[in-house]
């Protein structure tokens, strides 16, 4: 059980979070042809888009409706129907997802109002499907933004359909009326703790059962890293699709990993009666099995041999490092979503976790193995720095620490290092990847050696009279 | 070498074995040895020489394989780490090239690093080749003024041990001797009495584990002329002789070096070992001792009474989580017994030890400490360790790295006690080490885990092999 605490000071020193439509950008980018349109000034989308570009070095087509001078005071709904038109017009996007910033949540701006306004005057555009986030800076961070995101896409675009709408609603979802279950899909949620490269792996764990993913958001078909044909492009470049995300009543199951996702697979289970599977994280080996019993269990179909032959591996890879790695003090600065899974990973290496930084409170981080968790920022890590081998966090962190302690790099922003979009921590390989890299950066910042000693009565080659 | 040479350096009368029918010098077992060659035991004894330029004259093998896998700690110049080797070829080798590319080896490593001397090592090939490798050092020592050595233990000449043995002589015809020491100054903490000077033979300095105890030393007086070797430089090899005093550590191999510093310069000399607590204040008291000064021998009495109190406080935690649990020790020579001790001293319930390298008073030793019954292993190898481990339950595997991975796949805690390990024992500070260590392995989570089967399996993935249990002198 952890301990949990809120950093009570009035000034926030090297911050943890960023903000929530950074968060929604990102989820953004995993759903197909799409754009993230931020309603705020012009500043509130650019940092977002220099933050994310910097992590993964690649474009982002982040765009937003330049709030200005008057647009504050008088309104910005122009703006937005401006904005909207203009993208619709020139980009011709499958989606856009119309996120709110601190100012135009505290002007009041609904967003929602402005998406039926801009259907009203805009019929020829109704394609294109405009799904509004809120997403204020001044509550959560870039995981609840995220998470956000991926609600209101499933929510708005299956709000329709669902039973609880029935009645409300102008017309009947023509799905309602085919109850058909498709046992071979499942639906399943991804937080922003899990990678492009995390992605794929995962869904070649799912393959393997005969199953097939609708993956929500898919950052593994757009921030992989890969070049596309086309010189430029300014709707992000693969992702899942809205028909994926319209087929969504239809699984059989919905796996939920990460738990800021957990409340829209409940709500899934709620509208269409989706049995629903929620994993905190698949990080380490319990819950590497776990996701696997559960996944025997969803397809009905046995765990394949390539299954326990990895988790074999990663049986190896844990005594191997634990030479290094157990009883190592680690302290970690992350978004709740990854300290849960670094904490299970850890945890199963024998690694102590004195201490963590968080952005949010969580009701998970409760039951965390973590010593003491403060909701609040780098600064909180201060006291513990010169008691811990190694600490688990984002660029910033390693800025500031690095000296004094090796920083394995996770979370976002990472814009030191290359290969953001490759970093592999989700099931038994993403350990082993892991534990190893953590094992190997431990034993080379290691000083397990005595200091050295020279004795003072010690004496030189010039002191000595060499005899003939 | 000669084989008169070579009978000779086997004939130890300072060594236990030389009596016994057992030697610890026998020829190694075709298809049943792990140990190494005469070459490996050399160099393990004298690359600690850090400031000695050693020139492994043979073919990549010899050299590059063993480079730097010790894990020996040294102040200043760590010219040893360099893996100088002739890397002879196929073409020195028919063409007869070697000995030219040994001498111009020679000549570019006093040119580039200006070493204070250089060690060359004979291998097997150029041996067999009939290399004059003597005539090239002489040659090169006439040329550029500093002694050459010629290290002559190529692999086939015997074991391991003979190595350490041939290097050890070298030491004492060649170098032991050549030079004098500064005189001795006055103890810092106390200006009317003057050094004692010791020497230290066979202490590697694994992992620094000498700095452990060097400090000891200083603050009582002494002044450590040499240790041999380990964190040495060269000219501190030449002075040796000087010593008021000598204690072999923790390997029987280098005993004829201090016989000879006892033949050659009357120095008195004795075995020890900083394993443990009781054999750490051991050796102190024993040097204190054969220096006859009462004022030494009462500081070193405070010095201990110190240290001991101050580790018996620190342990404390240590032992409780330590107590009852069993371990299997597997280790060579003095270690069977001195570790067993720093053990016991942890509350570590020690069943079985390899006595392999062990001789009849090794063996007196652990019966004293362990008991009659003592489980002793004559024989290591795999699946003799693993039967042992099994049939008497043990918590806990200590042995070489050899047997790391050995262990590690029997999911067997294990810990290094050889010379690869990374961390340092000796001393009082080493136990708190030791007991970290142990208490790492033992406790860490990951063996449950390793010894999980997956899930959605019923039957166990790996089949437990059923113990057969391999026949061991008792």
């Amino acid at each position: 059980m952890a301990e949990l605490s809120r950093n009570k000071k009035a000034l926030a020193e090297r911050p943890l979070k960023t903000s929530q439509a950074t968060g929604a950008s990102l989820a953004t980018m995993g759903i197909g042809n799409s754009i993230p349109l931020m309603h705020g000034s012009q500043g509130c989308g650019a940092f977002a888009k220099v933050y994310l570009i910097q992590h993964f070095r690649e474009p982002m087509p982040i765009q937003n409706t330049a709030i200005d001078h008057i647009s504050a005071v008088m309104g910005g709904d122009e703006s937005i129907q401006a904005a909207l038109k203009l993208l619709c017009e020139k980009q011709n996007p499958d989606a856009i997802t119309l996120m709110s910033t601190g100012l135009t949540e505290v002007q009041g701006t609904d967003l929602a109002r402005n998406v039926r306004d801009f259907r009203l005057a805009n019929p020829n555009f109704s394609e294109v499907e405009i799904i509004s986030v809120a997403t204020p800076d001044f509550i959560g961070s870039l995981q609840t933004g995220f998470a956000l995101t991926v609600d209101s896409y499933i929510k708005q675009l299956l709000g329709d359909m669902s039973a609880s709408s029935v009645g409300k609603t102008k017309q009947l979802s023509p799905r309602l009326n085919t109850t058909t279950v498709n046992t071979k899909q499942i639906n399943v949620l991804c937080s922003a703790t899990l990678t492009p490269a995390d992605i794929d792996q995962l869904k070649l764990y799912i393959t393997q059962f005969g199953l097939e993913g609708i993956y929500v958001p898919d950052l593994s078909l757009s921030l992989d890293g890969h070049l596309e044909p086309t010189d430029f492009n300014a709707t992000s470049t693969g992702g899942c699709t809205i028909d994926d995300i319209k087929s969504m009543p239809d699984s059989c199951a919905t796996l939920v990993i990460g738990e800021s996702m957990a409340a829209t697979g409940e709500w899934l289970t709620e509208q269409f009666n989706t049995p629903c599977y929620s994993f905190t994280h698949v990080m380490g080996m319990k819950a590497t099995d776990d996701l696997l019993l559960c996944l025997q269990k969803i397809s009905g179909k046995a765990v394949p041999d390539s299954m326990s032959r990895a988790r074999q591996r990663l049986q190896d890879t844990l005594l191997d490092i634990h030479f290094v790695v157990s009883t190592a003090r680690v302290a970690m600065a992350l978004e709740s979503d990854f300290l849960l899974g670094f904490d299970a990973l850890l945890s199963e290496a024998g690694c102590q976790l004195p201490l963590a930084v968080t952005a949010s409170q969580t009701v998970a981080l409760k039951n965390s193995s973590i010593d003491k968790i403060i909701i609040g920022d780098h600064s909180d890590l201060d006291d513990v720095i010169s008691d811990v081998d190694l600490l688990i966090g984002n660029t910033h962190c390693a800025e500031f620490f690095e000296k004094s302690v090796p920083v394995y790099r996770a979370g976002y922003p990472c814009h030191d290092r290359f290969g953001n979009s490759d970093k592999l921590l989700f099931g038994y390989e993403g350990a082993r990847n892991a534990l190893n890299e953590i094992a190997n950066l431990i034993l080379s910042h290691g000083e397990h050696s005595v200091p050295a000693y020279q004795s003072p009565y010690r004496f030189n080659a010039d002191q000595v009279t060499v005899n003939a | 070498m000669k084989r008169s040479e070579v009978a000779e350096l086997l004939d130890e009368p300072a060594c236990e074995h030389n009596k016994a029918d057992k030697s610890g010098c026998s020829r190694p077992v075709p298809g049943a040895t792990a140990g190494g060659c005469c070459f490996d035991g050399a160099q393990i004894s004298l690359l600690p020489i850090a400031d000695v330029a050693h020139i492994v004259h043979g073919p990549i093998a010899c050299g590059g394989n063993s480079w730097n896998n010790r894990g020996t700690k040294a102040n200043g110049s760590n010219l040893f780490r360099y893996g100088f080797t002739t890397d002879l070829t196929e073409q020195d080798v028919i063409m007869g090239r070697s000995e030219k590319r040994l001498l111009h080896a020679i000549k570019q490593v006093v040119e580039d690093h200006n070493p204070p001397a250089v060690f060359v090592y004979m291998t097997c090939v150029p041996a067999l080749e009939g290399d004059d490798v003597e005539s090239i050092c002489k040659l090169a020592q006439t040329q550029w003024k500093i002694p050459v050595l010629f290290i002559d233990a190529a692999g086939f000449y015997g074991s391991k041990n003979l190595g350490n043995r041939i290097a050890g002589e070298i030491m004492v015809e060649k170098v032991i001797g050549s030079a004098e020491p500064p005189p001795k100054p006055m103890q810092i903490g106390d200006s009317s009495r003057p050094v004692y000077d010791i020497t230290l033979i066979g202490e590697y300095n694994i992992a620094g584990e000498f700095w452990h105890i060097a400090p000891l030393f200083a603050e009582l007086g002494y002044r450590l002329l040499c240790c041999l070797a380990g964190d040495t430089q060269f000219h501190e090899i030449q002075t040796m002789h000087r010593a008021d005093a000598a204690m072999v550590v923790c390997s029987r191999a280098q005993i004829n070096v201090a016989r000879k510093l006892e033949e050659k310069w009357q120095i008195p000399w004795f075995e020890g070992s900083f394993y443990g607590i009781t054999d750490t204040s051991d050796a102190l008291r024993t040097f204190a001792k054969l220096m006859n000064d009462e004022h030494l021998i009462k500081q070193t009495e405070l010095l201990i009474a110190r240290e001991e109190a101050a580790l018996k406080e620190a342990l404390i935690p240590y032992k409780k989580r330590l107590k009852g649990r069993k371990a299997l020790l597997y280790t060579g020579g003095v270690k069977s017994w001195s570790v067993v001790s720093a053990l016991q001293e942890l509350g570590v319930d020690v069943v079985a030890t390899g006595t392999k390298k062990s001789t009849g008073e090794d063996i007196a030793r652990i019966k004293e400490i362990m008991g009659e019954n003592a489980l002793m292993l004559e024989e290591g190898g795999a699946t003799n360790l693993l039967d042992v481990a099994r049939e008497y339950q043990v918590d806990l595997m200590i042995a070489g790295g050899r047997n790391l991975y050995t262990a590690v796949k029997a999911k067997i805690p294990f810990l290094d006690i050889n010379q690869e390990r990374e961390h340092a024992y000796a001393g009082y500070q080493g136990m708190i080490t030791l007991a970290q260590e142990l208490c790492r392995t033992l406790e860490s989570p990951v063996w449950q885990l390793a010894r999980s089967k997956a899930p959605w399996e019923k039957e166990p993935v790996v089949s437990s092999v059923t113990p057969t249990l391999v026949k061991r002198s008792q």
